[in-house]
């Protein structure tokens, strides 16, 4: 006995139609649609979409040459801003140096900021301002690895990155990430 | 001084400061591309396949080369090196310090694993030529009299490449999740383990049981089909690596192996990003079981979006719908080893410099037995980062294209004609998903 043919048995085939996926559905040729013109519409839709998508390449690379010069990514708050003179505080001030400062803040198994990202450049003294409950240590995953030994209380550290890199700074007691530095 | 008893590294960075993100910019425009491209493909969509078919032509170059290749000595001579390789860092590793001075590290975690692909895709099946356990193998049957292709039974195919899964997410949480990765101890017990259970298997089931189960050999006999270099008939012939992607032999199991490589890469990114460190870190759950779960998810993520994209098409009479995920899975490897290529080129660049210079004192005795001791690394990767980042988006893109081609060439063998365009829609919007994935992992998500 002969297999029902495909083409001819329309009933099984409007049955495996509606078995098959949802796009299967969407495209299936209907009556006095041709397999040829649905094809046509498949392409020439292709040819408009890429053109699309190509503009839209052109005016992401033309609007944004400065981010491409520049290499870094939009820019999350730095915890401080960089003063070019140090103020000559009292002691209940912490003295600004130049460079970007970045406050910590550790009370028990917690501590703020929890793994942000934070812009430095390459060279730049960046100040590490730690309020801390017990004394501690933060690892810099840098080459050369660097390292700040804290006392608790309030205290005020500098380091400085001459390459180029994301620096991980992790508190070696909470084994937490503390920030990110994007060294640019 | 950090105490080396104590895990003091939360994550495994062997080298210092890690990459800078890719600028928004050009995250953007690699999207755009990758986009394009796809669309571009279903435009110019040809409807007869145009690789695999008909014999790959031979040239005269390729014979002497194949001549070269398949002399009585050339074999042994590689299979030696590889050998007196793995020696010589089993000696630093059970002889050696314990501390990231160790080439042990280096060797096992960027050598091995990052160098791999590099080397497949210039020689083809790389680990297969290299391969100490299959040295070993070989020597235990040649002591016992046997012959080292066979076993004691022939290797059951529903099992496929599912012991090489097993190996590879062995590697990949070893690398990723376990919390004291970089400790001498914990990296001899797996080596040891692996080499003890590949023995074990090649005693059972002969050479096939290394074809695939053993996780490195199968991960470079997959990245080594995007090589030009295939045998047909037992002689080397030089192929497009769009047709010899078409090649790679499909087993049960296949899809797995490219959701482990693929999802565990993209994991390796996002344990780093903001979002990820905060939620973890705020979290009274154990780092390690977030990560676990962490990497678990995304594996299962990029193997159940993929084999439900391959399999929502239609399908010929006859032809099993299941089968698509396995017959389309080659299409995955470009994107595999673009990403791969993304992420980890600069850390293979200096990483592997300094292990390369740490290998002349593997016992970390002060001594200079390779002669690279006093070398420095030269870091030119890490100072060019506009280079680096044009490199990554490239890398990243034109894995997306070849597998797009590749994906597209199967499906015009596999489908009936009345779905070849859009029973590729759906596998299409998948890797678009991916490309652009990995394109705002590298973005800094």
């Amino acid at each position: 006995m002969d297999p029902p043919s495909p083409v001819t048995d329309r009933g099984l085939r409007d049955r495996r139609l509606a078995l098959h996926g949802i796009l299967t559905e969407l495209t299936a040729p209907g009556p006095g649609r041709s397999h040829c013109l649905e094809e046509l519409h498949v392409r020439t839709r292709s040819v408009l979409v890429t053109s699309a998508l190509v503009a839209v390449m052109a005016l992401a690379g033309c609007a944004s040459q400065e981010d491409a010069d520049g290499g870094s990514t939009p820019d999350p708050t730095p915890t401080g801003s960089p003063s070019p003179t140090a103020s000559d505080g009292t002691p209940t001030v912490p003295t600004e140096a130049p460079g970007t400062t970045v406050e910590v803040t550790i009370s028990g198994s917690d501590v703020t900021p929890n793994g942000k990202t934070v812009e430095v450049d390459r060279g730049e003294d960046v100040t590490f301002s730690i309020t801390s409950d017990a004394p501690g240590e933060l690892h810099f995953h840098s080459t050369p690895e660097q390292e700040i030994q804290f006392a608790a209380g309030t205290s005020s550290h500098t380091v400085r990155f001459d390459r180029p890199g994301v620096v991980e700074v992790e508190s070696h007691e909470l084994e937490k990430v503390v920030v990110k530095l994007e060294v640019s | 001084m950090p105490n080396l008893l104590q895990p003091v590294l939360l994550h495994v960075n062997i080298g210092g400061e890690s990459d800078l993100p890719i600028p928004a910019a050009y995250a953007i425009a690699g999207a755009c591309a990758a986009l394009a491209v796809s669309f571009m493909v279903l435009a110019l969509a040809w409807r007869t396949p145009r690789f695999n078919t008909g014999p790959a032509t031979r040239r005269s170059f390729v014979d002497t080369v194949g001549g070269l290749v398949d002399s009585a000595w050339f074999g042994p001579l590689v299979r030696a090196l590889g050998f007196a390789f793995f020696l010589y860092v089993a000696t630093a590793a059970v002889f050696g310090e314990d501390s990231l001075v160790n080439p042990v590290f280096g060797v096992f975690y960027v050598l091995l694993w990052v160098g791999l692909v590099p080397m497949s895709l210039v020689f083809g099946s790389f680990y297969k030529a290299i391969s100490p356990v299959r040295t070993i193998n070989a020597l235990l049957a040649r002591l016992s009299g046997s012959d080292p292709s066979v076993g004691l039974r022939a290797y059951p195919s529903r099992l496929g490449y599912w012991p090489a899964v097993l190996g590879l997410f062995a590697f990949v949480w070893m690398e990723l999740v376990y919390p004291f990765s970089t400790e001498l101890g914990p990296v001899r017990l797996w080596c040891a383990s692996y080499v003890a259970v590949m023995l074990i298997g090649g005693a059972v089931w002969g050479d096939e049981f290394y074809e695939h189960a053993d996780p490195f050999e199968v991960y470079s006999t997959f990245v080594g089909h995007l090589s030009p270099w295939a045998r047909e008939e037992g002689r080397l012939v030089l192929v497009s690596p769009l047709a010899n992607l078409g090649r790679l032999p499909v087993r049960p199991g296949i899809v797995a192996v490219c959701a482990v490589l693929l999802g565990s890469t993209a994991f390796d990114s996002f344990k780093d990003s903001d979002f990820w460190l905060s939620r973890v870190q705020s979290s009274d759950l154990s780092l390690t079981l977030l990560d676990l779960i962490g990497l678990l998810c995304l594996i299962l993520l990029v193997g159940g979006l993929f084999t439900a994209a391959t399999m929502a098409t239609g399908v010929h009479d006859g032809h099993r719908r299941w089968a698509l995920p396995g017959e389309l899975a080659h299409s995955l490897v470009p994107i595999i080893v673009g990403y791969i290529a993304a992420h980890y080129v600069n850390y293979l660049v200096e990483v592997g410099q300094q292990t390369v210079i740490q290998l002349s004192d593997p016992l970390s005795n002060g001594s200079n037995l390779l002669g690279t001791g006093n070398r420095a690394v030269n870091s030119w990767l890490t100072f060019h980062p506009t280079f680096l980042a044009t490199t990554k988006v490239l890398g990243v893109v034109t894995g997306h294209v070849l597998a797009v081609v590749a994906a597209h060439d199967t499906a015009v063998r596999l489908l009936p004609k009345r779905h070849q365009l859009s029973g590729q829609l759906p596998l299409l919007l998948v890797m678009v998903g991916f490309t652009i994935g990995g394109l705002y992992l590298l973005f800094g998500a």
